[in-house]
């Protein structure tokens, strides 16, 4: 990638001196985000999943959890869970149909992973002819990928357009609950204290909007996690997400 | 002996001290602050929020941030001042079932009372904190022009927050007595008190044996520090929008950028003469791409653009002087009370209206707590010669013919008192008089407040003026009112008791006092919950990266898999136990999960 693209992150990883550890269990950690790759320009963060460091059968079985929660009829064969765990999980799959999702008609990503089998009510993806009813396809088979943020996307994208859909709400409500969750697990600890990993004079040389801004206006290195997510002004899951992506470019630090 | 704590609850800040030996000591919150923002707030998710914490969040969540509820408290509901901050308020003001003034909070609605208890509750733990036992005893601090419901009204949100005020003092006393504490003084003083809110200068008589008496009060309650920030915030905004053509006021997160860094700018320039404001990311142009904010600002341009406001306070010790009947050489000493007064600019406009030096040997923002808590100690210790006298805030009297305010007992007065008056009738065959019980100083009685109302019948039928009726108005050492009417000729009798209300009635307090201890005990439960579920989760976490050690070590053994199954099933227990929020059960879970945990390191030491 070239420099100046993100010129955030290089400016910040090119003023850690290598053998700094943290830097390295940071790089560690990312591994274990699929996706998220942070040096590819490709990569458009806020879209990328976040799965917590779960065994893939306890996190399949949360996510299904959270599906039954929201009451959305997914009939799940019980014998069948190890293989969604298998495809769900498998870095390549996953990235594909997260990171380029224009490219993939969302039908045939669904058809890739069969998903029609287990998730037959969603009926066939290709049978939907208008714009509305192909993105609500969309929002499901991502859900269904366990891509929350990008089906939250959609969901609140079809509620805007149709106020009064009646499936949209559900959507939007139970990826809401899975992304907070799974953002709280990333961070750990809701009373840890927030500090700033970056030199003050070097804060306006990194690429944030003026919500990333305005939390960080708010670490005084005595808040806590929790307290910053109270007073954070938006929803939690804006706040998690933004306070999320500070730490993994290493704007702040958590302890 | 028992401790009795000093508060000083302001309209901005309140503080809260203690008598450490025969030292006044200010407690710091946990923050290492020695002043709270008086700012209650509740959060999206519900949570209730007191202090900087809330202060922080003032303008991005503004419907549900009280700040300034001292300017209501007391106060009925169609007084003029309600009617302002119905107009000034981010926040919803409703009216209560006594005429009363209620605030809504997303799904609730309080008390203005129940508002200042949430401080006055934090205030407490403050303290308790610091002396790691229970507090119960409080004196609160007030304005001195602050009427009898006012006041109830602040020892009601006393009892809230489970605190047994043992005396209401005014504010400026309590800095009168902070600063002749230990010295015996006779001399008269100027209390400049310029806070975050509000504006008083109260003139007082310091006596020997501990006579305070407030000669006269005059301010401006809506004149104050945040004054001062809005005139940086104008001067910040007006130039970025010159510069970058954007209006700042548009965005809440910009604008709570700006009051927190204009606030603190002002309070560095009592200490610098220049200070740089730096505001990173203030604003987004479009995808990506945000501006900064920085520029820097002088003591002479901050002075300059305050000028007036300095003026007004200036302008309203003349006045206060007026009242008092005072020449300004008459005043001896002058004490500062409030932040604003570090304020070198403040300084100078003071020393040159008085012509002297104010006293420094008091911190500003100190003072009034430390004053309070002085009178605490000397209130259980018994020390009369430290004990305020008290005295009535403002004047006792009726309403007579024509709409006039008769006066019975004047400001100032030192209670225990009495006084009796002789009134006759105004009507031809009068046989009746309506007695209203009125307080305040103007000669006009709709200009004043009513207390109370009663009626004495039964008078002989005579021409006016020839029926002759007495008066006698009691206050006794608790600050009760009673007024008694006597026809003189025949003995009939009535009388009443005039009670200050807060606007609440018993139950209603009651009540309050209940859910405040309720909002306690669930602050700690939650604490103790989220300990529990904490260590929980830690352990969890550390038992599920040994899970696939775990069964590569153990094989296909089956004493192996029966451990891996129970465990599994304590690691589902413990989630649905957190799930449930019983702290309890999380943690009988975590011995379980600890021993899990210890027998499988042992596991995989020796595997
Ligand atoms: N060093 C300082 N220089 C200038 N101003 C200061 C300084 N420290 C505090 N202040 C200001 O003092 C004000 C708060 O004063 P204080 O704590 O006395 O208020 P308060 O007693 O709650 O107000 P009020 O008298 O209106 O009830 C705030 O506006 C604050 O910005
Ligand atoms: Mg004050």
């Amino acid at each position: 990638m070239s420099t100046n693209d993100r010129p955030s992150m290089n400016v910040h990883r090119s003023s850690t001196p290598p053998d700094d550890a943290p830097l390295e269990s940071w790089d560690d950690e990312t591994e274990t985000v699929p996706g998220l790759d942070l040096d590819d320009p490709m990569n458009e963060f806020d879209r990328v999943t976040v799965i917590p460091d779960l065994p893939p059968d306890l996190y399949v079985q949360r996510v299904m959890e959270s599906v039954n929660d929201s009451r959305i009829p997914i009939p799940i064969p019980g014998d069948t869970i190890a293989a969604i765990t298998e495809r769900l999980l498998d870095p390549e799959q996953y990235f594909t149909l997260d990171s380029r999702p224009p490219a993939l008609p969302p039908s045939q990503g669904a058809r890739d992973l069969d998903l029609e089998l287990y998730f037959d009510d969603l009926g066939s993806p290709g049978a939907f002819t208008d714009a509305a009813s192909s993105s609500l396809a969309e929002m499901k088979d991502r859900y269904a990928m366990g891509d929350f943020s990008g089906a939250l996307v959609i969901a609140e994208g079809i509620l805007d357009a149709h106020p009064d859909d009646l499936e949209a709400p559900r959507y939007v409500r139970s990826c809401r609950e899975v992304l907070t969750q799974m953002y709280s697990a990333r961070l750990g600890s809701p009373d840890q204290v927030v500090s700033i990993a970056v030199p003050a004079d070097q804060i306006r040389w990194l690429t944030l909007d003026h919500r990333a801004g305005f939390l960080l206006s708010l670490v005084d290195d005595r808040i806590t996690l929790d307290q910053l997510l109270d007073i954070s002004g938006m929803t939690r899951l804006d706040a998690l997400r933004i306070v999320f992506q500070l730490m993994e470019q290493r704007v702040i630090a958590l302890g | 002996m028992e401790r009795v704590i000093g508060i000083d609850l302001g309209t901005t800040n309140s503080c809260v001290a203690i008598l450490e030996g025969d030292t006044p000591v200010v407690i710091p919150n946990r923050g290492g602050y020695k002043t709270t923002p008086s700012v209650v707030a509740v959060t999206e998710a519900g949570k209730r929020l007191v202090g900087h914490i809330a202060k922080r969040q003032a303008i991005t969540n503004a419907e549900n941030t009280v700040y300034a509820a001292k300017r209501l408290i007391g106060r009925k509901w169609n007084s003029p001042q309600v009617k302002n901050a119905i107009m000034t308020s981010s926040y919803t003001i409703v009216e209560g079932p006594h005429a009363d003034v209620r605030i809504k909070l997303r799904d609730k609605t309080f008390s203005v009372p129940e508002v200042s208890s949430m401080v006055l509750q934090e205030m407490k733990i403050v303290a308790e904190d610091y002396l790691g036992e229970p507090v119960k005893k409080a004196v609160v601090t007030v304005p001195a022009y602050f009427n009898d419901n006012q006041r109830q009204a602040t020892k009601d949100a006393g009892a809230i927050a489970g605190l047994d005020v043992i005396r209401i003092i005014n504010e400026p006393t309590a800095a009168s007595l902070a600063y002749g504490y230990g010295k015996d003084m006779d001399r008269t003083v100027a209390v400049y008190d310029l806070g975050g809110g509000t504006f008083d200068v109260s003139i007082l008589e310091i006596g020997a044996h501990g006579v305070f008496k407030v000669i006269s009060t005059t301010g401006d309650t809506f004149l104050g520090g945040e004054d001062f920030d809005a005139r940086i915030i104008d001067w910040l905004v007006t130039g970025f929008q010159d510069d970058h053509g954007i209006d700042l006021r548009q965005d809440r997160m910009a604008l709570q950028r700006l009051r927190d860094a204009a606030e603190k700018a002002k309070c560095e320039l009592s200490g610098v003469r220049e200070t740089e404001i730096n505001l990173p990311f203030i604003i987004s142009t479009g995808r990506n791409e945000a501006l900064h904010l920085q520029r820097t600002l002088a003591r002479p341009t901050l002075e300059k653009l305050t000028e007036d406001l300095v003026e007004r306070t200036v302008d309203i010790c003349k006045q206060a002087l007026a009242d008092a009947k005072l020449d300004v050489s008459e005043v001896e000493d002058v004490i500062l009370v409030g932040g604003m007064t570090r304020m070198p600019a403040v300084q100078t406009a003071v020393t040159g209206y008085f012509g002297r030096e104010p006293n420094k040997s008091v911190h500003p923002d100190e003072v009034v707590a430390m004053g309070a808590a002085i009178q605490g100690a000397a209130l259980v210790q018994d020390r009369r010669d430290m004990i305020l006298l008290d005295v009535t805030p403002h004047a006792l009297g009726i309403m007579t013919f024509g709409s006039n305010f008769e006066e019975l007992i004047p400001q100032n007065t030192t209670v225990p008192t009495s006084r009796t008056k002789v009134f006759t009738t105004s009507r031809d065959d009068q046989t009746a008089v309506k007695i209203l019980v009125m307080q305040g100083e103007s000669k006009r009685a709709d200009e004043n407040e009513l207390l109370g109302e009663f009626i004495l019948t039964g008078l002989r039928r005579a021409p006016k003026g020839h029926v002759e009726i007495e008066v006698t108005f009691e206050i006794n050492t608790d600050g009760i009112v009673s007024v008694h009417a006597k026809d003189m000729e025949n003995g009939q009798a009535q009388s009443i008791q005039v009670t200050a209300t807060s606007g609440l009635t018993q139950d209603e307090i009651k009540n309050m006092m209940t859910n405040a201890q309720d909002y306690l005990v669930e602050r700690r439960v939650d604490e103790h919950f989220e300990a529990a579920k904490q260590e929980a989760e830690t352990l969890i976490a550390e038992i599920e990266r040994l899970f696939p050690e775990i069964e590569r070590v153990v094989g296909s053994a089956d004493f192996g898999r029966d451990a891996i199954a129970k465990a599994r099933t304590t690691v589902e227990r413990t989630r649905s136990a957190i799930d449930s929020k019983d702290t309890g059960l999380v943690k009988e879970q975590v011995d379980q999960l600890s021993r899990t945990q210890r027998m499988f390191k042992g596991v995989v030491s020796r595997g």
